[in-house]
């Protein structure tokens, strides 16, 4: 059955790069872009993906922050945070919310689809710091 | 008593019986018909009939311009009697044009000036008829007595008494009398002036009425005496006023003084430069009628002293002077309303108004305004289009992928910047930060402050200062500082003239970063051009020499020197800021590999993690250096 997948980047060219990688595989699908940390929450309930990816230097608040919240609200939602911000600290803190990946921008096909793959064998954290 | 006029063949000669007589009133409606039907032409015989005997029951007098109206009633019966004693046939003052002399009064005071002379008319006439009537009833009484002594008389001859008689005719019956032929003619009526004065006191006009049955006519000094009672003293006509005084001068209007009308101001007014409806976005098309969204046209720019409007001061009025040696006062010309708003300076001749700084135009609230901060409320996209600006701008809102911001101040970004091109001549702040989706732009002339840049294009003369800039091209020929926030660098390619300071470098992936302390491509395009432009300068001083030499002009070697000291000051600018490459160093807390760092022409790759590090150029060694 296909994954429907919330894109959480300001960056319309991360959008557009994802959507065609996402080709690769049957799998996935792009359900909706949001542009912005301040828009994921609703975004989130409004779509019901299977998993989000979230970028972390945003307009407003950070990715991090971000997830963060929809955590603290859909502890079942997956998160996967895909960034350029590669980092001991990023990546635990992306941990520590409840993060199941960390996808480093650029990236290949395989390795977001690998990811992606990952991400759904994990169990999201039921209590998400 | 009946009489016929000249050319109507009508009875014209009034008495108090013709009044209400249905015959009568045709009168005036026979002379407008006269008038309607082409001209005072001589009527038909069935036309004479019709005149006196069938009235029209209405008369569309409106159809009539008002001097083409018949001549007042009682006017044209004195006139008939003055022709009827003189034996002469005229067919004058058949209308109100008949008694105006060449100059006529305007008609407003034309219509006036008739009613005036037509109430004088009826009083002169009915004072005529009151004598005529008077005479009558005093002949009558004459006759009633003559007839009553030719009965005592004929009583007495029938007694026997003698008396000699005369036969005198009288309605057809022969009357013996003394001669009593003197009480036939009216008792004569002296002459009489008619002085018509504007309700302004502009002008003086009279009419003359003729001396009937011999009264005495009116006199060059009557004229005179009537002139000086009423304090005309200005501007007499004396020729008119001679004229009065002969025959000729008789029932014409006839202008007998006139002051000098006073010349009222002209109102002073603003001759706009720009239109009226710039300041809002408006739509332009093209020839086949596309309009061009991101071009709106509203923004005009403006450089200081432009002549917005032309003034047009008011013009003075000239006092006149009135019949009685009066000044008339006039209306002075009104200075015009100056749309005068916020940067919009009179000039010192007080004859434009002009821009007080450089900025964008325009015009609300009735006035002119040049402003140099424009602020967007919200986004630039399809409802601003692009904008190009003379001085600051302002933008809350967003700057949209495909739109382009200019101004030549600085330029100050509530929100995001996407795929856009930012160009400003002096600084850019973008408060939320800029990803440039790869085509993004920003250039400044001074220093551009920006939360985070990512995947985009960067260009500043002075210094740039950002949370963290990832995978972006940067030329800065001023210093390099990401130390807010997360304080990153990771990828593209940065060179700064003055150095680099960051909190981290590259990231843990090991994705290569291009760190260079060298002059910039923009620096070193302005320093070419401007060593361009001094040696045309030279080559243009050296010809100007040659020139003066020749004994021309010096006033623009003077020009020519000017520009060549500024120049040559900016050229020692860049070649100081150009020497500060040398000292120019990379200060970072963590550096993480790959960086190809480059530092006054020598490279080197940073291949393993660095703590706290300073990467400079060694001058002895020719050779980067880092230490940790």
């Amino acid at each position: 059955m296909e994954k429907k997948i919330l894109v959480v980047d300001d960056s319309r060219f991360i959008f557009e790069e994802m959507k065609f990688k996402m080709k690769a595989s049957e799998e996935y699908k792009i359900a909706y872009y949001c542009s912005d940390g301040e828009g994921l929450l609703d975004a989130y309930e409004k779509y019901r993906p299977d998993l989000v990816t979230v970028d972390i230097v945003m307009p407003g608040i950070d990715g991090i922050e971000a997830s963060k919240r929809l955590l603290e609200k859909h502890p079942e939602a997956r998160v996967i945070i895909v960034t350029s911000m590669v980092f001991d600290d990023t990546m635990e803190e992306a941990e520590q919310i409840g993060a199941l990946g960390f996808l480093a921008k650029p990236f290949e096909t395989s390795d977001m689809i690998n990811i992606f793959d990952l991400a759904f064998k994990k169990q999201p954290l039921e209590n998400p710091v | 008593m009946r009489s016929e006029g000249p050319d109507l063949n009508i009875e014209i000669e009034g008495n108090s019986e013709t009044e209400g007589d249905p015959k009568h009133e045709s009168f005036l409606f026979s002379l407008w018909r006269r008038v309607t039907a082409g001209g005072r032409t001589q009527p038909q015989d069935d036309e004479k009939e019709e005149l006196d005997y069938e009235p029209e029951p209405s008369a569309p007098s409106e159809q009539l311009t008002f001097e083409k109206s018949p001549a007042p009633e009682f006017l044209t019966r004195l006139y008939s009697l003055w022709q009827k004693e003189r034996k002469q046939e005229s067919n004058r003052m058949l209308l109100v044009e008949d008694l105006c002399s060449e100059s006529r009064p305007d008609l407003d005071l034309l219509k006036k000036f008739v009613s005036q002379i037509e109430m004088q008319a009826r009083i002169y006439v009915k004072k005529r008829e009151n004598l005529v009537k008077q005479n009558r009833e005093m002949i009558e009484k004459y006759l009633a007595r003559l007839e009553k002594e030719k009965d005592e008389a004929s009583v007495k001859t029938e007694q026997g008494t003698d008396t000699e008689m005369k036969s005198v005719p009288h309605d057809g019956v022969e009357i013996s009398a003394v001669d009593f032929t003197a009480l036939e003619v009216p008792p004569p009526m002296a002459g009489e002036i008619v002085m018509l004065i504007a309700p302004n006191w502009s002008e003086a006009w009279c009419m003359v009425f003729p001396a009937l049955s011999g009264g005495e006519p009116v006199s060059l000094d009557a004229v005179q005496k009537v002139l000086e009672t009423r304090g005309i003293t200005y501007g007499l006509i004396k020729e008119e006023i001679e004229k009065l005084a002969s025959t000729e001068g008789c029932f014409t209007l006839l202008p007998v003084a006139r002051g000098v009308a006073p010349v009222p101001g002209v109102d002073g007014k603003v001759i706009d430069r720009f239109p009226r409806s710039i300041g809002s976005p408006h739509f332009i098309e093209n020839s086949q009628g596309i309009v061009d969204f991101n071009n709106l046209n509203w923004l005009v720019p403006i450089e200081k002293n432009t002549v917005i409007c032309e003034i047009i001061p008011p013009i003075k009025g000239k006092m006149g002077i009135d019949i009685r040696n009066r000044p008339v006062k006039t209306r002075e010309g009104k200075k015009a309303y100056l749309p005068m708003g916020q940067n919009v300076v009179l000039n010192a001749e007080g004859t434009a108004l002009q821009a007080k700084v450089s900025g964008q135009i325009s015009f609300k609230s009735n006035k002119f305004q040049v402003t140099n901060a424009i602020i967007i409320p919200g986004n630039v996209d399809l409802s601003t289009g692009n904008l190009n600006v003379r001085g600051d701008l302002i933008i809350r809102g967003n700057v949209l992928a495909g739109f382009t911001v200019q101004a030549s101040g600085d330029i100050t970004i509530g929100g995001i910047v996407e795929g856009a091109q930012v160009s400003a001549g002096g600084s850019i702040i973008v408060n939320r930060g800029m990803n440039g989706n790869m085509v993004g732009n920003l250039v400044a002339r001074k220093d551009i402050h920006c939360k985070y840049m990512e995947n985009a294009s960067v260009q500043a003369d002075g210094d740039i200062y950002m949370d963290s800039i990832v995978n972006s091209e940067v030329f800065c020929n001023g210093r390099i500082i990401t130390r807010t926030g997360r304080g990153v660098i990771i990828g593209g390619k940065i060179v700064a003239m003055g150095g680099i300071e960051a909190k981290i470098i590259g990231n843990k992936t090991g994705r290569v970063t291009v760190l260079s302390i060298e002059a910039t491509p923009q620096f070193l395009q302005e320093k070419e051009m401007l060593e361009k432009e001094l040696n045309h300068l030279e080559h243009d001083l050296r010809k100007g020499e040659i020139a003066k030499s020749m004994g021309e002009t010096a006033l623009d070697m003077k020009i020519l020197q000017m520009k060549q000291r500024k120049q040559k000051q900016r050229l020692a600018e860049l070649e100081d800021q150009e020497a500060l490459i040398a000292r120019g160093q990379i200060i970072v807390d963590r550096l993480y590999p790959i960086v190809h760092v480059v530092l006054n022409g020598a490279a080197s790759t940073v291949l393993r993690q660095y703590d706290a590090c300073r990467i400079y150029f060694d001058a002895a060694d020719n050779n980067v250096k880092i230490i940790s």
